[in-house]
């Protein structure tokens, strides 16, 4: 068995769970639901499994280095964090209708990463090779992960919260909608899902700016991909500022939640594929 | 609804912390510093200046003909940002005063944050939010039941102590008191990074300086090459010996290479570092740095009657290219009146006249010279390794060749204070992540025939989440307090 064959298999289990979860929401069943949860932990132990194999297969080519070394393995990490969070979030909270709206990111980075990106284990590029590698890219991705089950859970809010204001009676929504969770809870899983990410995004940023004065003999080199980070880390900042300070919840929260995780997308991918810079090895 | 005696009523709270007032002098600037629209329009202008920053090529961080490229491309708009400083943004009055701006505005707003934390009162009580559930009658006094609450608290971990809070409370559980500090501690790390930062600017100082595989180095001006004026008595003079043991070209692509080097104090041996490309190495407080490399060939020049005029190393300059590399020098020899000029082909080959070199390995050296002696030309061809070359009077050996290496050397006194200033901002942020505010507490309202017991709670924040979870708490009261007192107690 190779990494290849367990990587096709989360695709696909991820793909279940995404269509298993739409069926919950029609249906409304418990069933239903719990076998999309247990779907999704098939994807995910399949996704940690391919990741450790690929990482045993690097070694056995001789080349000491985890599996985020360039854009294929960093998708594939994105989806198997994607899940984390999602999975920790449906421990907790146990609000299994967010999982129709946050599978679709993980499987898409996966069917993206299958389909177009190329594959190949090759050595880690001179600049990479550090055991700050992993720190870094672990923290941001988390960061990256929970700003989408954010971005997941504001789009659910926004589509609920227009439902209800449009409702003429005060009587519950029905139908899908109405397996959506309150639009209350739907804004806090939201803060929830940015608390857990803003600090791992801050932490993603402060042991890159060590990496670099450990490389480069330079904290900060105004690169694209630390302003862009920047630009993200102030997003999400001014989110909680907001969210204290002048009561910005519910509908504005969401549109800067969602905000928020197009600039992260645009830092991840738009910077390394379209922007020139220190990071550039990150488009390979 | 109406309670009956001793009847419990189990309800909920959802509140929010009451506003305070600071009580602070507020002096204009602070004022000014800490107002919210202020505060809006600094960090809306400095993440405009990022995202221009990013799009637009920096000369600090892109390469010079990318800049040169955009600025032709885009007249235009070359022309219309040079307002915020073009392609020098991160280095333009306007980025540098927003950002300071905003720097004093996070400073300003952590003292008020302080302030106000430790005038914060519990959260209030507000009836509006009370939920009666289940008003359960009890035939016998509350203490069973309040044992029971405690118990079903610490089930939801609420390990925290009793607190004697309002007249009537019995029992009160607030936990996660501290994770509002982790807020303050986090803005707090953002003026020690600032401290730190400044120290850096103020004491950071970096040179560079070649070594010749088996030469030492003790840092004596002379052989420091500053970049920074004030630096050199930073180093003092040789209170440590550098020697580079080795230079080791590593495969791959692009090529890296280490530095071996050994640092001895008074004599001894004191520790061995190897240092690598994009992997500094540090000693004595001082940050090392792999830079360049290249070969220093050793000439042995002798008078015909054997006596040694010249025996040394010489450092060649290398300068890349897209498609090679050359490593040349101009040297003077004065016992000899002779003025050498050469390139160095560290493997060699000549193909139609010209040489070139096949790798940048030492393979086969050949060293490519042009000698004067006393202003004349006397010499214009290849000298292999370990052959000699023989002039009137003179004998010129190539008699061996090393790498030498180029190393950064940094000391940085804000270092230290930027790592505290990232790890308190760490500790911040996971007491603000982890550690929510909550509080539960049992009050008995006496009247002349009933007792009523009533939980409440508050959260500090997610009060939908808290909500739900505190929905699970009362469902579990009630039946635990159904099966504790069977009959006694009605729905």
């Amino acid at each position: 068995m190779s990494s290849s064959l367990l990587f096709n298999v989360t695709t696909i289990a991820y793909f279940a769970a995404m269509v298993t979860f739409l069926l919950y929401l029609v249906s409304k069943s418990d069933k239903i639901a719990l076998g999309a949860t247990v779907i999704c932990w098939v994807g995910f132990l399949a996704n940690t499994a391919a990741i450790g194999m690929r990482w045993q297969e690097a070694y056995a080519m001789g080349f000491e280095q985890a599996p985020l070394s360039n854009l294929y393995e960093s998708v594939v990490f994105f989806a198997w964090s994607i899940l984390l969070i999602y999975l920790l979030f449906d421990l907790k909270y146990k609000q299994r209708a967010i999982g129709a709206f946050v599978m679709p990111f993980a499987f898409f980075g996966m069917i993206w990463a299958q389909w177009d990106l190329d594959a190949t284990i090759q050595p880690l590029v001179p600049a990479l090779q550090s055991n700050w590698l992993t720190y870094h890219v672990i923290t941001c991705f988390l960061g990256y992960a929970a700003f989408a089950v954010a971005c997941g859970v504001s789009i659910m809010y926004l589509i609920k919260v227009g439902k209800e204001e449009k409702s003429a009676d005060e009587s519950p929504i029905g139908g899908i909608l109405g397996m959506f969770p309150s639009v209350k809870v739907l804004d806090d899983l939201n803060y929830k899902a940015i608390m857990v990410g803003f600090p791992m995004l801050s932490l993603g940023i402060i042991t890159g700016a060590a990496w670099a004065n450990y490389a480069w003999g330079t904290y900060w080199s105004w690169d694209p991909k630390e302003t862009w980070s920047l630009i993200v880390w102030f997003i999400y900042a001014a989110f909680l500022h907001a969210r204290f300070t002048r009561g910005w919840v519910g509908r504005r929260a969401a549109w800067l939640s969602i905000l928020g995780f197009a600039a992260t997308i645009f830092c991840y991918l738009g910077v390394n594929l379209v922007l020139s810079g220190l990071h550039s090895y990150g488009g390979a | 609804m109406v309670l009956q005696k001793s009847q419990v009523a189990v309800g909920i709270l959802v509140g929010r912390a009451t506003k305070q007032t600071v009580d602070l002098e507020e002096t204009f600037l602070f004022s000014f510093l800490t107002s919210r629209r202020i505060v809006s329009i600094l960090l809306g202008a400095f993440i405009v200046l990022l995202v221009l920053g990013a799009l637009i090529p920096q000369e600090n961080s892109s390469p010079l003909f990318e800049v040169n490229v955009w600025q032709n491309n885009h007249p235009l708009l070359a022309k219309v940002t040079q307002v915020v400083g073009g392609t020098k943004l991160y280095t333009s009055y306007p980025f540098l005063v927003v950002s300071g701006l905003l720097l004093l505005s996070t400073a300003m707003c952590t003292v008020q944050r302080i302030g106000l934390l430790r005038k914060e009162e519990l959260p209030s009580i507000d009836t509006d939010f009370s939920v009666e559930l289940s008003p359960q009658a009890l035939e016998e006094g509350y203490a069973e039941v309040v044992t029971y609450v405690r118990h079903c608290l610490r089930k939801h971990g609420c390990f925290a102590k009793t607190e004697s809070f309002p007249v009537e409370a019995i029992v009160v559980v607030r936990k996660g008191g501290l994770g509002r500090w982790g807020s303050v501690l986090f803005h707090f790390s953002f003026l020690i990074l600032l401290i730190g930062a400044l120290a850096s600017v103020w004491t950071r100082s970096e040179g560079s300086f070649i070594l010749t595989e088996g030469q030492s180095f003790r840092g004596t001006p002379a052989e420091f090459v500053s970049r920074q004026p004030a630096a050199l008595p930073w180093y003092g003079v040789g209170d440590f010996e550098i020697v580079l043991q080795q230079f080791v070209p590593q495969e791959g692509q692009p090529p890296t290479y280490a530095s071996k080097l050994i640092f001895s104090q008074e004599g001894k041996e004191a520790e061995r570092l190897d240092v690598r490309t994009f992997q500094a190495g540090s000693y004595a407080g001082r940050t090392f740095y792999q830079k360049e490399h290249g070969f220093s060939p050793r000439f042995l020049v002798k008078t015909a009657a054997g006596q040694d005029l010249f025996d040394g190393f010489v450092a060649l300059a290398s300068s890349f290219s897209d498609d090679e590399v050359r490593y040349e020098n101009v040297f003077s020899i004065v016992e000899g009146s002779l003025k050498i000029e050469g390139q160095l082909f560290p493997d060699a080959v000549q193909k139609a006249g010209q040489w070139r070199s096949l790798s940048p390995k030492p393979n086969r050296p050949v060293f490519l010279a042009r000698i004067e002696q006393r202003g004349v030309p006397v010499f214009e061809g290849p000298i292999p390794l370990g052959e000699a070359l023989e002039l009137e009077g003179l004998q010129i050996s190539f008699t061996e060749l090393r790498y030498w290496s180029g190393l950064q050397m940094v000391t940085d006194l804000g270092v230290p204070i930027l790592y505290a200033g990232f790890f308190l901002g760490c500790l911040g942020l996971v007491l603000r992540t982890l550690i929510s505010s909550e509080t539960f507490w049992l009050k008995a309202v006496p009247s002349a025939e009933t007792t009523s017991l009533v939980l409440y709670g508050a959260a500090e924040r997610d009060q939908a989440l808290f909500a739900e979870k505190f929905q699970v708490l009362v469902d579990e009261l009630r039946a635990g307090l159904r099966e504790m007192k069977g009959d006694t107690i009605r729905e």
